[in-house]
């Protein structure tokens, strides 16, 4: 009799029982509150408050109770004092669809519902609070949630995939650039903006060649190779992360002499993180809120936030100032729907917020220059004014520093 | 060219955690999934010391020494009480015990945002044959060429290699025969740690020191481990540049979307030619 399996191949088989017990071993979730008494305008905020997104969910806590501290302080909503419950997700759908439930069926009556900071939450519980008929918001940029009649009772205070990719077309169009070239991220968001980008550019007639960087690459030579062989007069990058290193150090090491606009989800990278030789001229198309000098920063309505962020904060703001007022901006919503329609029932509420159209219906609001809700819109509309060019450098009190070309 | 130098340089990293992969398991049997967290945590000790202005030369021999004793530590807590009862698996779950711990760690003292490494010649390209080549990467892959046919020689001619290899064909034997078999995968853990952990500046300055380096190596490591072969230093080098290259060209000649699914068509069709990878040894034992 002979046997032919040595111990190590054994061994090797069994790595992949153990990478499946890997996938189910961490599973957890902490609840954290701060309710209140029955006159309050209560808010229920699902956050990643733990996990690998944690940072986020921490930062859109301190937006919103930055947010709430100033509503609270012009008089509450419809004459309420607003009052916070946090729910930790983990930053995981399944976590934010359990959490959610628990919530809906403990007894106590929510007015409002921040839902999560990545669209993963936010597509898992929006349809949930919509058929409960709850209010909701999230800090997430899906499109997919831009849709009044699948989701009703939803209003979104973030700027969207598609608006993004379009304002860096912009800037291909305003330098006369004639063809492009695209590396984006192989996940989600980058696919997203990715069709925004050719959609935007369709448009415009310009050419576009694209690459996606796998988000685990340690290396984008080959597909920026694959782009430079198409010979565009522009390279756009779309990345978050690790990736927007590799693709910045990998522009560099292939030698390739063009300019780089970045998207906003560039834009959003700390660029403390990433070497400076690698950022060298590049220009980052983003929200007007994120830059310094705009007149959105110089606006008060921003000036207020920017203070109520840095009180609330101690100063400690890592991320641009677009990811916590999306957040804050979801606070000013919930007020203003409710200032509109007199009420907080709901119903009243929804029906206020889809008329909600210039940024002057919301008392405080400073992150687009329209808002345009309607039945079936439920995003701000942010316009080719609501962006601008910034540098790529560290940031200064939520802001990065302005593109030399403005 | 360009292209075949980014695939030899990213080859070369996987070739070197494919590596770090196979020291303990040559010699214990044991796979340690922990082995990449090493890494990341190798990036971040790198970030931490050279904004202190630490020279280069002391950030990898702390390197070294932190790799090192963790890899002693894990061998202790994580492996030694487990591998008595050879019919048991429970080691192979602890290192993954082991690697979760690492990246929390990593995850409370640095949190989510990546951090650069200024390691010199991160920004510097020498032209090669035609392409351009990352002084870098270049660096990670005469690394990489050193330290596999290194550990290949080494198991091979040296007392250490042999009962390595001993101890991971039957423990029982080799302990009869005099073999500290706790020191031999005592050492093989510190060995691989403080290769693992002394790589990590190199791998963090391409693409920064980050909680999620670790595990974004795991899975190409394992596939270049596959390829070369379970137990094989040399399988190691060909696997990860074998990994590197069909990325590189599938990326450059195919839909990027396309590339991964090439790679593990080639390492399926590998595996069902030849089960235990290109250089991984099949014994016949007659009982």
């Amino acid at each position: 009799m002979s046997q032919s399996t040595p111990r190590l191949a054994r061994t090797g088989a069994a790595v992949v029982a153990a990478a499946l017990t890997l996938g189910l071993a961490a599973c957890g979730s902490s609840a954290g509150a701060a309710g209140g008494g029955q006159s309050s305008f209560r808010i229920l905020a699902v956050a990643p408050l733990s996990g690998s997104v944690a940072a986020f969910g921490a930062g859109a806590k301190t937006a919103i109770d930055a947010a709430v501290k100033v509503v609270n302080g012009e008089g509450g909503i419809a004459g309420r004092t607003v009052e916070v419950t946090y729910v930790d997700d983990a930053g995981t759908p399944t976590q934010a669809v359990s959490v959610l439930q628990r919530e809906l069926a403990s007894g106590t009556t929510y007015d409002f519902a921040f839902l999560g900071s990545t669209s993963g939450e936010a597509l898992a519980m929006v349809p949930i609070a919509d058929q409960h008929k709850l209010l909701s918001c999230t800090q997430a940029g899906s499109d997919a949630l831009n849709d009044g009649s699948k989701y009703p009772y939803f209003f979104g205070a973030s700027t969207s995939l598609v608006q993004n990719a379009a304002a860096t077309v912009d800037q291909v169009k305003k330098a006369g650039y004639r063809s492009a070239a695209a590396l984006v991220d192989n996940n989600e968001r980058g696919v997203g903006t990715l069709a925004g980008f050719q959609t935007a550019l369709d448009k415009a007639g310009i050419p576009l060649a694209s690459e996606k960087l796998d988000p685990t690459a340690t290396d984008a030579t080959a597909q920026l190779a694959k782009l430079k062989a198409a010979n565009p007069d522009v390279l756009l990058l779309d990345a978050y992360g690790p990736t927007a290193a590799v693709m910045l150090s990998s522009v560099k090491k292939l030698g390739w002499n063009i300019p780089v606009v970045g998207s906003a989800t560039m834009a959003g990278n700390d660029f403390t993180s990433i070497p400076p030789a690698a950022y060298q001229g590049v220009v980052l198309r983003t929200a007007a809120m994120n830059i310094t000098g705009t007149p959105t920063t110089a606006s008060p309505d921003f000036v207020a936030f920017q203070k109520a962020m840095v009180a609330e904060s101690g100063g400690n703001l890592q991320y641009a100032a677009e990811t916590y007022a999306s957040a804050y901006g979801c606070v000013l919503l919930a007020r203003a729907g409710a200032t509109a329609a007199g009420s907080t029932d709901p119903d009243q509420m929804k029906a206020a917020l889809t008329k909600v159209s210039a940024a002057s219906d919301v008392k405080g609001w400073f992150l687009s220059s329209t808002i345009g809700f309607s039945p079936t819109s439920r995003k701000p509309i942010f316009s080719s004014s609501d962006y601008g060019n910034a540098s790529p450098g560290p940031r200064n009190a939520m802001l990065l520093p302005a593109a030399a070309a403005g | 060219m360009t292209t075949l130098w980014a695939g030899l340089g990213a080859g070369a990293v996987y070739a070197l955690v494919a590596l770090t992969f196979n020291i303990p398991l040559a010699a214990s049997g044991v796979f340690n999934f922990a082995q990449p967290q090493f890494t990341m945590l190798g990036g971040f000790l790198a970030f931490e010391g050279l904004r202190q202005g630490w020279p280069l030369l002391l950030v990898l021999g702390a390197c070294v020494v932190v790799g090192g004793l963790l890899g002693v530590l894990e061998e202790r807590v994580a492996i030694r009480p487990f591998v008595r009862n050879t019919t048991s698996r429970a080691a192979l779950v602890t290192t993954v015990g082991f690697a979760v711990v690492l990246e929390g760690v990593a995850h409370v003292i640095w949190g989510t945002t990546p951090q650069a490494v200024p390691f010199p010649g991160t920004d510097s390209t020498l032209d090669v044959a035609g392409g351009r080549l990352g002084v870098l990467d270049l660096t990670v892959l005469i690394l990489a060429v050193v330290a596999c046919l290194s550990a290949e020689i080494a198991t091979r001619t040296t007392g250490w290699g042999l009962a390595n290899r001993a101890t991971t064909i039957d423990p029982t034997a080799a302990e009869l025969r005099g073999i500290d078999v706790t020191a031999v995968r005592r050492r093989a853990f510190a060995l691989a740690g403080a290769l693992a952990c002394a790589v990590g500046p190199l791998v963090a300055a391409q693409v920064t020191a980050s909680v999620t380096l670790g595990n974004n190596l795991l899975i190409l490591a394992f596939v270049a481990l596959c390829l070369g072969g379970f137990g094989s230093h040399v399988g190691c080098l060909v696997g990860g540049v074998a990994v590197g290259l069909v990325q590189a060209l599938g990326a450059r000649y195919l839909n990027g979307d396309w590339a991964l699914v090439l790679l593990f068509a080639v390492l399926v069709a590998l595996l069902l030619a030849r089960p235990s990878g290109l250089f991984g040894a099949r014994r016949q034992r007659t009982v």
